[in-house]
């Protein structure tokens, strides 16, 4: 390290500019406006939110008002390259991938929302039940839960696969076999720490029952937590459900998702890459902001569990 | 190691041997009870199906089947491969797979971890400049985007515009054509690790045993490389596992996207083909390496880093 010198005016007082006589009160905000104004000064998280409502809105509208539908075969047009009457080009049975496409990612959503709503209640019941009541009841669940944790998913699907036809149904299946226990080791643990609150204990003397402490006192307090939880399940979602695509377990022709798009594509990537990936950059882009949006929403709703 | 530690090991390897029991017995009859059979050829007649059961066995009551897999099993013996390979020993068919797919997943790990390391450490240094910045956007991307659609997205660039890499796996040069996959699975691990180093490396450096050296007037490289890098990049290793166990679903559709030879393209196929006994030894070597790899990651926190016992939130 240099030597160092150290001049007068290094130093200058700084303790009368505050005076602690005087004792600010600042105003007091509900939660949500709170919460809210963390969220906005992320700039990444506002992004994503942004581009998931435009996502969202074309893959509601475009379907809706177009002048091609997602499962018109016509083979005069097929394989055509991107153009002004099809924007993103046509697949080998001339169907228009720019419907195709938002079709696809519309029912990406679909499958990643019944995933995350079934997965919140399995996840959080189970959670719940092996967290409130304890003892032997949880001694047991968390055993279970241990069992079909250990599980990897690959074998989960392969199980899957021998057993059930591609379809919708059999995606879903997929999700809620494989995404539940995050989201029940979140609650069970929140709902550890929260029982023990003088509150919970109050209210115990006060003589409410175990429904009445559950959904009035529990639940309202973790509550945070399970949303942020919930938001990380959607990225996850939408990635399984391409990956299961990959596999074999997508939806079946004509009906479409991002995954099922993205493979069809592969099948002739070299003849028309364009088919393959237009709806990967769309998959990409949705599962980034996804995270972006969920990052954000964790830094607002909780900023002790901030990462970085 | 005291003694609580050996007796949850013990708990863990018992609790594993189940799940692997269990596991294995749920697939042998879901396979077993399916429709559809290794012998579904239109060449054949019923009476060559017929011949063709009894001399694999197939024709008997499933619970004979069953113990008789799992006693065969237990002296290392998977059974032959009913018609992707006819006959051949699944043994061997898995274990060549299976070179290939831990050779990728190991290459995969290494390159990853050392840049992301490196990635991590030029961020942390040079906190809010440029290298943050562009740290920070390679981790947000790499942690987002899945790796197949990384390995698609340079299957098009690399190998159909540019063609300076194969797009298919070419027998004689394993080594041009793993370069695709590798790179496109070690973006995950460069993500994780390069935010996960940061993290640390920055926690560390705002430590007092660093301000403690830099205040004895050792100079900045040696506070960074003897004092600052050695406690950042230890807990590294227990990210690891969970990483790893990523890498292992990732390989599967990657395989398949680069027609790599690899487990995950033997499974696939095999379950298109029905063939029983291959997707039987895939897959319990999946769960096998996954269960001992969650054994590993959570003994090593304990024994690493004994503050991640606490869990993050506690910090």
């Amino acid at each position: 390290m240099d030597e160092m010198e150290f001049l007068p005016d290094d130093f200058e007082l700084v303790g009368d500019k505050q005076n602690i006589m005087i004792d600010e009160v600042l105003p007091s905000k509900p939660l949500w406006k709170d919460v809210i104004e963390r969220f906005a000064e992320n700039k990444g998280a506002v992004i994503g939110i942004v581009m998931i409502g435009i996502i969202a809105l074309l893959a509601i509208f475009v379907p809706m008002v177009s002048r091609w539908s997602y499962d018109t075969i016509d083979s005069s047009m097929a394989a055509l390259k991107p153009s002004a009457v099809h924007w993103f080009g046509t697949d080998k049975f001339g169907r228009d991938l720019f419907v195709r496409t938002w079709w696809g990612t519309r029912i990406s959503l679909i499958i990643a929302l019944v995933a995350v709503i079934i997965d919140v209640v399995v996840g959080m019941t189970y959670g719940l039940i092996s967290g409130y009541f304890g003892g032997f009841i949880d001694e047991i669940l968390q055993r279970i839960q241990e069992i079909i944790n250990s599980i990897p998913t690959l074998v989960v699907l392969t199980i899957l696969l021998t057993v059930m036809k591609p379809s919708l149904y059999t995606v879903i299946i997929a999700l809620i076999f494989t995404e539940w226990i995050p989201m029940s080791r979140i609650t069970r643990a929140q709902v550890l720490k929260v029982k023990e609150e003088e509150y919970v204990l109050a209210s115990r003397t006060l003589g409410a029952g175990h429904m009445f402490i559950i959904f009035k006192e529990i639940l309202p307090n973790i509550f945070s937590q399970l949303i942020i939880m919930s938001m990380m399940t959607i990225p996850n979602a939408i990635f399984y459900e391409a990956y299961l695509a990959f596999v074999g377990l997508g939806l079946t022709v004509p009906n479409a998702s991002l995954g099922t798009l993205i493979n069809d594509g592969f099948a002739q990537f070299l003849a028309y890459p364009y088919m393959m990936v237009i709806p990967a950059i769309v998959l990409a882009i949705l599962m980034l902001c996804f995270n972006l949006f969920g990052d954000g929403l964790r830094d607002a709703l909780d900023p002790t569990m901030k990462e970085m | 190691m005291d003694k609580s530690m050996l007796k949850y090991i013990g708990k863990r390897l018992l609790v594993s041997a189940v799940t692997l029991l269990v596991i294995t017995t749920v697939l042998f009859l879901m396979t077993r009870l399916m429709p559809g059979s290794p012998f579904n050829s239109e060449k054949l007649s019923m009476q060559q199906i017929e011949t063709m059961k009894a001399k694999y066995g197939l024709d008997q009551p499933v619970y004979i089947q069953y113990l008789t897999y799992l006693k065969n099993m237990l002296s290392g013996d998977f059974g032959i491969s009913y018609n992707l390979y006819k006959d051949v020993k699944v043994s061997s068919l898995v274990w060549n797979a299976a070179k290939i797919s831990f050779a990728y997943g190991l290459a995969a790990t290494i390159l990853g971890t050392i840049l992301g390391m490196l990635l991590g450490i030029v961020a942390a240094l040079n906190r809010n400049t440029v290298w943050d910045t562009i740290a920070t956007v390679i981790s947000v991307l790499g942690v987002s985007i899945p790796s197949f659609v990384f390995a698609l997205l340079m299957l098009i660039l690399f190998g159909v515009n540019l063609q300076i890499l194969p797009t298919m796996y070419k027998l004689d040069s394993p080594v041009y054509s793993s370069i695709l996959p590798v790179i496109a699975l070690s973006l995950s691990v460069i993500a994780n690790v390069a935010r996960f180093t940061r993290t640390e490396m920055i926690s560390v450096l705002g430590s007092e045993y660093i301000t403690l050296a830099q205040a004895k007037g050792l100079d900045r490289r040696t506070v960074i490389w003897r004092h600052a890098l050695r406690n950042a990049l230890i807990p590294v290793i227990t990210i690891l596992g969970p990483i790893l166990v990523n890498l292992m679903t990732g390989t599967m559709v990657v395989e398949q996207i680069c027609s790599v030879p690899g487990l995950g393209k033997l499974l696939i196929n095999s379950i298109h083909a029905n063939d029983y006994n291959i997707i039987m030894a895939c897959s319990f070597l999946y769960a096998f390496m996954y269960i001992m790899m969650m054994l590993v990651i959570d003994v090593s926190y304990g024994i690493i880093d004994p503050r991640i016992r606490l869990g993050k939130g506690d910090k």
